[in-house]
């Protein structure tokens, strides 16, 4: 029951109830926070010290510096209240007190004072200041209640200075006395007659509140009584019964009940409060607050006024489950030192003797008046019987309902943080996907700008047929050594010719230029790019390629299937042939150098005429048969004549196909299933540039 | 005195538990036929003023909890207590037997108080079974007025209190002339003291 015996608003440590010297007991304010113990040995060392030095006549002053010691505060008001002149108070006019002077000050306009000397009166002081203003009392009476808070508040110290043997009974008939002098007085003086019996009530509650709140370090727990073992007493003892429940006590109180349980607490709440009041009227106030909770639950749990008899047993229940600290302390406090009426009558008279019965069944408790065998209640007490009570369980119900209740609430912001990864995490995907839509849109949208048109190779039909023709001596020659050997021969043998080509004449060149073709150096230098590249051994194929793909159905079967084996003889070569194009493709700038040189041609040509027929018996011991030759040589004529007529532009035009255009290639290549298309179409870009007559063969 | 009372009175009502004591108690300080009734502090605490011989006697009436096991504790409640009510339940022989032991209970806490005995539930004779002449002899052996009421039927509630109201009153008036016999100075003290002393 920690939890509920120290509400929020009244924590304190443990170790600051503590004494200070640490014996283990609880200290008090009033002692300047040792325990009763401690302070009184420590008291007493300094009486001897004192005695020592001084003589047994100056007693009284001895005293005066002990109050001296332990009110610092007042010091400065000792002057004012010398000069005050208080009649009734002059045997103890040296000395200081803190209400007095507080009051003489109101009464003789002393705030002026009190500012000059810089005294600020704390909180509660400057409190009963305006509270003593507006007592609705003459203010003769005024004098009087003054005098006589003043000559109690020094009869209070006197006595607790006092060496002698102190007992608080003796202190609290001295109180109680002056209680009833001061309601005489107030009641009956003359000095009050014009005062209402409300007004002269509140005078006598003021009295008492004064003088107690002021003395209430004394006269609290003072250390010459055994309150403060006794408040540890029944604290333990209260402690070691919290197994008990509403049904031991049978009251009504629904522990478990939300509504029953908010009500308990008030009053729980109440009753720990009645510590942190001074006076014991507050204490009562209280008291009797606590009660009305009480009360309240009551009567909701009966649906009627409750009795006493429903009562008691749930201000006990309260109280254990409250265990309110210095319980002994207080009660006593109130007991001896409030008017004596108040606590015999009226309503806080009542609850407080409910509350001193409730502590006295607490404290004299057994199994019998639980309602349990003594051998239960001592298995209890001892901690031998496990127990669980409903408050306990409702509180940790409560505490786990709690729990529950924020691990939902964390649960929940970790779903809405799982939610928002996981529509991020769809979002991001959505994203991708359109992403990736869009680029291959965009790069549809681009191809279908500009698509790769694979336009048809638009061979010549007199291209087609000289290639025929021409087909048929290197079919021949295949037969005889392969196409390669046959280049390879050509090259070989062509070297002198070429040179030979060079002396000859323009008309003779054109005929080397038509056996030339057979090998690409001559041409190259013959300065006829598309005959030149038509002349190289792929593009020897190509063509026919092309034509037997285009010409299919209209080519005879044995031609196709010709052309078909050819081809596939000549695979390989093309495939190698392929890279010497490149190559040659790539001479192409070089070739255009000795395109300028071969602008010269003309010029050399002219002296080289003779060559030719050098040439013819040449080209006619590569071809082996004569009538080979002579188809050949008619070949050689149409292409000359051709070539002659159509010049440069032209053979451009007509040569549209030339083999050398990387869309024939490609086309070739990729009819056939040859892999290596992307490096002949990088080279054609780089190509494309170059050599001029291409893209005008594109158009 | 322009006080709203001239005297303050402190009952204590007693006796087992479920003899209907709380209810007598509501029947008579709620009940509104009484011209005097003035206020009731608390719902629960109840106070009364009556007029008896012409003097305005303030009543607080305090209910205590008669459970067995609260029988030595309620000492406290007889501080300053002027009259006790010890109430039994007619229709229950036990609370009837146990009225010997609120007695002597009193007679531990106080020395001299007035008392009064009330049989309650007096409304159905059928469940009677505590007689009127058992009680009113036993009453009489212990020098004890003998009221038979009905909380629930308000018969004999009123008479009852304003019997013990006077009882207290005719004691705290010979009290008083005793004391102004003895001490006449301290006569007009006497008078308004609220004496802290029990059963004054």
């Amino acid at each position: 029951m920690a939890t509920s015996s120290r509400p929020p608003s009244l924590r304190l440590g443990q170790q600051d109830l503590k004494c200070r010297l640490g014996c283990g007991f609880y200290g008090t304010p009033q002692c300047e926070m040792l325990c009763s113990k401690c302070f009184r040995e420590r008291n007493d060392k300094q009486r001897k010290k004192q005695k020592a030095g001084e003589s047994h006549a100056a007693t009284g002053s001895g005293s005066s510096n002990n109050i001296e010691r332990r009110l610092p505060k007042p010091k400065p008001l000792e002057k004012e209240k010398e000069s005050d002149q208080t009649s009734s108070t002059l045997p103890l006019q040296k000395k200081k007190f803190n209400v007095p002077s507080v009051l003489q000050k109101t009464l003789q306009a002393g705030q002026k004072i009190a500012q000059q000397r810089g005294y600020v009166p704390d909180p509660t002081e400057s409190q009963f200041i305006l509270q003593f203003r507006q007592l609705r009392i003459p203010d003769d009476g005024k004098r009087k209640l003054k005098s006589d808070i003043q000559r109690l508040d020094s009869e209070i110290r006197k006595y607790m200075n006092n060496y002698s043997s102190k007992n608080v009974d003796e202190l609290s008939d001295l109180v109680q006395n002056t209680y009833t002098k001061v309601a005489d007085i107030v009641h009956n003086d003359p000095r009050f007659e014009i005062a209402t019996n409300e007004d002269r009530d509140s005078a006598i509650d003021f009295f008492e509140k004064v003088v107690m709140t002021q003395n209430h370090k004394y006269l609290f727990s003072p250390y010459f009584t055994t309150d403060e073992e006794n408040d540890v007493k029944v604290q333990k003892r209260i402690r070691q019964l919290s197994w008990i429940t509403a049904k031991h006590l049978e009251c009504n109180i629904d522990e478990v009940n939300a509504e029953a349980r908010d009500l308990v607490y008030n009053a729980i709440s109440e009753l720990v409060g009645i510590d942190s009041f001074y006076s014991p009227q507050e204490k009562l106030q209280c008291t009797v607050r606590c009660c009305r909770h009480i009360f309240e639950l009551l009567k909701r749990a009966t649906g009627g006024p409750a009795s006493a008899d429903d009562f008691l047993p749930a201000l006990i229940f309260v109280v254990l489950k409250a265990n309110p600290v210095r319980l002994h302390s207080n009660i006593n406090f109130v007991t001896r030192f409030t008017n004596a009426s108040r606590v015999m009558s009226g309503e806080g008279g009542y609850y407080f003797t409910n509350l001193c019965s409730a502590i006295a069944f607490i404290e004299n408790l057994n199994g019998e008046s639980l309602g349990i065998t003594n051998e239960e209640f001592d298995a209890f007490m001892s901690g031998q019987q496990p127990y669980s009570t409903p408050w306990e369980s409702a509180l940790l119900a409560c505490e786990s309902l709690h729990l529950i209740s924020e691990n939902m609430k964390r649960m929940e912001v970790l779903q809405k943080r799982n939610t928002v990864i996981s529509t991020g995490i769809t979002q991001f995907e959505k994203e991708l996907i359109e992403f990736q839509n869009e680029v291959t849109e965009k790069v549809d949208t681009v191809m279908a700008k500009a698509p790769l048109n694979l336009l048809p190779i638009k061979t010549p039909s007199y291209l087609i047929s000289q290639a025929r023709s021409h087909l048929n001596p290197e079919n021949a020659v295949a037969a005889v050594g392969g196409h390669y050997q046959a280049n390879l021969l050509s090259n070989s043998i062509q070297s002198p010719p070429t040179i030979t080509n060079h002396t000859d004449s323009s008309g003779l060149a054109l005929k080397d230029t038509s056996i030339g073709r057979l090998s690409p150096l001559p041409q190259h230098q013959l300065h006829q790019p598309a005959d030149q590249l038509f002349a190289s051994p792929i593009f020897n194929y190509t063509p026919f390629d092309a034509v037997s793909l285009l010409e299919e159905s209209s080519s005879e079967p044995a031609d196709v299937l010709l052309l078909g084996s050819e081809f596939h003889g000549g695979l390989t070569n093309i495939n190698y042939d392929f890279d010497l194009s490149d190559q040659s493709g790539e001479n192409s700038t070089a070739d255009e150098s000795k395109l300028n040189l071969d602008e010269f041609d003309p010029l050399r040509t002219a002296p080289a005429a003779t060559p030719a027929p050098v040439i013819a018996p040449h080209t006619d011991t590569v071809a082996v048969a004569s009538a080979a030759t002579a188809s050949e040589n008619s070949l050689l004529d149409t292409t000359t004549d051709s070539l002659i007529d159509s010049d440069l532009p032209v053979t451009n035009n007509v040569l549209l196909p030339s083999p050398l255009k990387p869309e024939v290639n490609y086309r070739g290549f990729s009819n056939f299933d040859i892999p290596s298309i992307s490096c002949n179409t990088g080279e054609f870009s780089s190509l494309e540039p170059t050599s001029q007559p291409l893209p005008g063969s594109d158009q | 005195m322009a006080r709203g009372f001239d005297h303050l009175f402190k009952l204590l009502i007693i006796g087992d538990s479920g003899v209907g004591k709380s209810s007598l108690l509501i029947r008579f300080s709620d009940d509104t036929f009484s011209g005097s009734y003035i206020t009731t502090i608390g719902v629960d605490f109840k106070i009364r003023t009556v007029v008896i011989d012409g003097l305005r006697v303030k009543l607080q009436i305090w209910d205590t909890a008669g459970q067995e096991r609260f029988r030595t504790i309620t000492s406290t409640y007889y501080r300053g207590t002027h009259g006790v009510i010890i109430v039994y339940d007619v229709t229950n022989g036990d609370s009837f037997a146990n009225v010997r032991r609120w007695l002597e209970e009193i007679q531990n806490n106080c020395d001299v108080v007035n008392k009064v005995l009330v049989g309650n539930k007096n409304d159905d004779p059928d469940r009677k079974v505590v007689i009127t002449e058992d009680a009113q002899r036993f009453a009489r052996q212990m020098d004890i007025e003998l009221y038979e009421t009905s909380a629930k039927d308000n018969i004999n509630v009123e008479d009852m209190f304003l019997s013990i109201t006077r009882q207290v009153l005719n004691h705290k008036l010979r009290t008083a002339s005793n004391e102004q016999q003895k001490d006449t100075i301290n006569l007009k003290h006497q008078k308004n003291k609220r004496s802290k002393k029990c059963c004054s």
